[in-house]
């Protein structure tokens, strides 16, 4: 499942795999909360940076790039 | 402190090699009938996308051996005793969770709008940033037109299909829609015999759509994912072992 290589994110078919990934890992899950907790604060921000550039293939695509392979992609 | 991958049911499998963040080992971390999948960080795990595709990469590893929960990305806790008190006094809702989820995996299936050509030109030749107002509201009901237009032919494409989905999958839950042009949102829990079957259906469905509707819907179908939808809301809270220390 991960170790196929990352494929270009031009497509929307890409891109919608991505959004899929950010909507399940960061807003999905067991949840723990309470003020023990150590919330990782910039969560919010990654989600909605990535987000944001998930509109625009040019910038995923480098983004991807960037990711050195290690991006789980699929698509039924 | 200890980042939180998933849990699962304790079980007396060997506890398999899976790097995480940082690429250090996933250790299992029993706590009675439940087991955390936790590894070791030094820091607060950055925010960034390498960090989550790490997280993301060591769950589905764990998913691929045992039925498990996946936390939500970025949590991480100083001390594993609240964790352990709340796993203890919700653990008849923690193993009826993961046997909801046993055997199954997760797939995502959308549907999407492609917006009409005149808007796609304008957004290629920027000629939409310099619209006048009137123009701006005139897109706007256009857009808003092409939506409830779509919206009632995806009702017709895909009446049956979600149908024929559910009867292979344990259950379902419609996700809400994050984007405009993303009419449709659902969330299968599939058993893994199923898959085929299931894969077989949104192709064909995929192309009846596509055909039927000249290109302006498409179904977009994702996964298998960890059953990070299929997690009960607020199944591991800490509120109550807080005010109680």
């Amino acid at each position: 499942m991960i170790s196929q290589p990352p494929p270009a994110i031009g497509t929307p078919v890409q891109r919608l795999v991505l959004a899929e990934l950010l909507d399940r890992a960061l807003t999905k899950g067991v949840v723990i909360r309470g003020d023990a907790v150590i919330s990782v604060a910039g969560v919010d921000l990654l989600y909605l940076g990535l987000k944001a550039i998930l509109a625009s293939s040019e910038t995923a695509a480098g983004l991807v790039e960037g990711a050195d392979g290690d991006l789980s992609l699929r698509s039924l | 402190m200890i980042y939180l991958y998933a849990l699962y049911k304790t079980d007396f499998f060997p506890f398999p090699q899976i790097s995480g963040l940082g690429g250090v080992t996933l250790q299992p971390r029993p706590l009675g009938d439940v087991t955390l999948a936790v590894g070791e960080v030094a820091n607060t795990p950055s925010h960034s996308f390498s960090a989550l595709c790490e997280h993301e990469a060591a769950v589905e590893a764990l998913a691929a051996m045992r039925p498990i929960l996946p936390f939500r990305f970025g949590t991480v806790v100083a001390d594993l005793h609240p964790v352990a008190v709340a796993a203890k006094s919700r653990l008849t809702a923690i193993l009826a969770n993961l046997d909801r989820v046993s055997g199954c995996v997760e797939l995502g299936l959308s549907a999407r709008l492609a917006a009409p050509e005149a808007e796609r030109q304008d957004q290629r030749d920027g000629s939409a940033a310099a619209e006048t107002g009137r123009a701006y509201l005139e897109r706007l009901r256009r857009e808003a037109d092409a939506r409830s237009a779509g919206a009632q032919q995806l009702q017709a494409a895909v009446a049956g299909l979600d149908c024929r989905l559910l009867e292979l999958s344990r259950c379902r839950r419609r996700l809400p829609s994050d984007r405009p042009d993303r009419l449709w949102r659902t969330a299968y829990l599939v058993p893994w015999n199923a898959m085929p079957t299931f894969q077989m259906e949104v192709a064909a469905a995929e192309r009846a759509v596509a055909r039927e509707t000249a290109g302006r819907l498409s179904l977009l179908a994702s996964g298998p994912w960890p059953p990070y939808s299929f997690v009960k809301e607020d199944l591991l809270t800490l509120q109550q072992e807080l005010q109680s220390a």
